[in-house]
């Protein structure tokens, strides 16, 4: 019996070193994170095997196209100024990389909403053959002959195998923990800081004009709207009616996250405006009217010139270059060296 | 850990117990204690065994339908099949319309892959009796669409996941015709989706012949054959006429409107002779 117990208690010591959870810290005063951690808790096996995926060509037809090749650290995870990112075969992708923070508080993911679960988001670009190209089978049979992976599978979820679900389990424990709660703004509200003489009255104008919208914390209220952008005569592009078939619907797309505006441009789900400058021109003087419509949209948003160099020294308080120079967060092979 | 617990607890029991026929006793009561509980813990685990197959087969004009041979559909299109899959689940049998019989079977979701002929069937395990209804359910729980990586029937490497709208195909047909002006004359329909009002699940009622009725018992395995008349899918509420639509690869009205084609091509449950 004691011999049992004692043997028990050994297993269960050696199952908590390798799955020793990986913090996951709710910023303050941020809403509780929508993710069902319980069924794929983070350990940092998982967020390890993650990030190394994430990284690692394997997951792209021809090896050339890691995650990470279209979501860049330094570019807060966008792609780094490019209206639309490469994909295999001197392609184009659909639509602008959105940047990839915060994730764990959206329920819905991609510009139209069309993906209802962070762990099945991956497949979209995987099996693109615009992006990734590649099939889910090979992908899963290149990493069961690799040198590294299975040992690290094993680790990361406690027993021997590569499936689908533990690879899309393990990329989600590393993006669900990318977490950027730690820009200038962030510091100003735990009192750690104070905005300039410029930066100031941009936050007063940004809680007039953007934050309906633009709701902070998270800096979206990740709602679905037509802000006014004609849709452009190659793309063809609908937003959210492609996926609820809606004719409501037509010319609405997620309201992105204006945390780290500064690294994700260009902006727009097909990355039309180059500055910041050109977005808030297209508000106060450039919304295309059309039956969706946001209504809060029909007469433009009023900004004066004043107002947008203001609100653009504000949004530069939203960068967060702790999050962009993270070291946790880089491509494992790359994280010793210097940049 | 439990079953060690009550060998102890069964010598507590007895503790003055000496004479050699009353240790005995004692030791095949625990015996038939430790019996039990490795009995108990296994029910919990196996499920009983299959006393019911459902055989699924595609009928085409009153005839059984092959995979990658050429037909004419009943508007006359010559057509060939290469994939006809669907999920289904939720199997159960009544009489009458009384309260149903759940059937019991290895996994949620059955998926039906005629490429597979292993995969046509469906063995279940249902409470011994005479019915005359078979209760199924075609498409996947709203639930189960949005839960994020699966495994089993439901892996996207399944070929039956929508990457880019996520959510599953409950039902697809690919195949050849020169009807169709797609690409290589293929013609498609992937058809699911579960946003209102557009969402591909129902439960599908079927009867035996009239004044028939099948009997499951413990000692043998009852046979039933599901056919599903392409016959009835073109010629359906709506009409599907492969020249005017090939193809149909996203939710939304048009799949829903071939969904209820589908459904209404399960015509019956046909009991076939015994030898």
């Amino acid at each position: 019996m004691k011999a049992m117990l004692i043997i028990a208690l050994l297993a269960s010591c050696c199952v908590m070193l390798t799955h020793t959870p990986f913090p996951f810290v709710i910023p303050r005063g941020f809403p509780p994170p929508v993710y069902p951690f319980e069924k794929n808790p983070v350990t940092r096996a998982g967020f390890e095997l993650g990030r190394k995926l994430f990284y690692d060509g394997k997951l792209s037809i021809d090896g050339n196209f890691p995650c990470a090749s279209c979501h860049q650290q330094f570019a807060a995870f966008a792609t780094y100024e490019h209206r639309l990112s490469h994909g295999y075969n001197n392609q184009f992708s659909y639509r602008n990389a959105p940047a990839l923070f915060n994730l764990a508080w959206q329920k819905e993911f991609h510009w139209d909403g069309g993906i209802s679960n962070l762990e099945v988001q991956p497949l979209a670009p995987m099996l693109d053959p615009h992006e990734m190209a590649e099939s889910l089978g090979h992908v899963i049979s290149k990493l069961k002959q690799d040198k590294q992976y299975p040992a690290l599978f094993n680790k990361a979820f406690g027993s021997p195998g590569i499936n689908s679900q533990r690879i899309l389990r393990a990329l989600t424990q590393f993006t669900v923990s990318l977490v950027s709660a730690n820009s200038k703004y962030d510091k100003v509200q735990r009192g750690e800081a104070v905005f300039t003489q410029y930066e100031k009255p941009g936050y007063e104008i940004f809680q007039q004009k953007c934050a309906a919208c633009h709701k902070e914390p998270l800096f979206t209220d990740l709602s679905y709207r037509n802000t006014g952008l004609a849709a452009d005569s190659t793309l063809k592009d609908y937003g959210r009616m492609r996926i609820t078939g809606r004719k409501e619907d037509s010319l609405k797309f997620r309201v992105p996250s204006l945390r780290n505006v500064y690294l994700t441009f260009p902006y727009g789900h097909d990355g039309r405006f180059a500055t910041l400058s050109d977005v808030l021109d297209h508000y106060s003087r450039g919304v295309t009217q059309s039956a969706t419509l946001d209504t809060s949209l029909r007469k433009g948003i009023p900004l004066s010139d004043n107002d947008k160099f203001y609100l653009i020294q504000f949004l530069g308080t939203l960068t967060d270059t702790s999050f962009v120079n993270n070291p946790l967060f880089k491509d494992p092979g790359m994280a010793n060296s210097n940049p | 850990m439990r079953r060690l617990f009550f060998i102890s607890a069964a010598r507590d029991i007895y503790p003055a117990v000496s004479k050699p026929d009353a240790l005995s006793k004692t030791l095949r009561l625990a015996c038939g204690m430790i019996l039990m509980i490795i009995a108990t813990s296994f029910r919990t685990t196996i499920p009983p065994a299959p006393n019911l197959i459902l055989r699924f087969k595609i009928t085409l004009h009153g005839q059984p339908l092959e995979l990658h041979k050429d037909y004419p559909d009943p508007f006359g299109e010559s057509f060939k099949l290469d994939i006809f899959r669907f999920y289904t689940g939720k199997i159960s049998a009544g009489l009458n319309g009384a309260p149903a019989e759940k059937g019991i079977s290895a996994s949620a979701y059955q998926l039906i892959d005629f490429a597979d002929s292993n995969s046509t069937s469906v063995a279940l395990h249902i409470k011994n009796g005479d019915y005359n209804e078979i209760h199924l359910r075609l498409g996947i729980d709203s639930a189960d669409q949005t839960s994020g990586a699966q495994t089993g029937l439901l892996d996207p490497l399944k070929g039956m996941f929508w990457t880019w709208n996520s959510g599953y195909i409950c039902f697809k047909i690919e195949g050849v015709s020169p009807e169709s002006n797609e690409p290589a004359h293929g013609f498609a329909y992937h058809i699911g989706g579960y946003r209102s009002p557009y969402q591909t699940i129902r439960t599908i009622k079927l009867a035996t012949p009239p004044g028939r009725t099948f009997h499951v018992n413990k000692a043998e395995t009852t046979i039933l054959v599901i056919p599903i008349d392409l016959d009835r899918f073109f010629q359906g509420i709506t009409p599907i006429h492969i020249r005017n639509t090939p193809a149909c690869t996203t939710p939304g009205e048009l799949a829903h409107k071939l969904f209820e084609n589908f459904a209404g091509s399960f015509t019956g449950i046909e009991i076939p002779d015994k030898r």
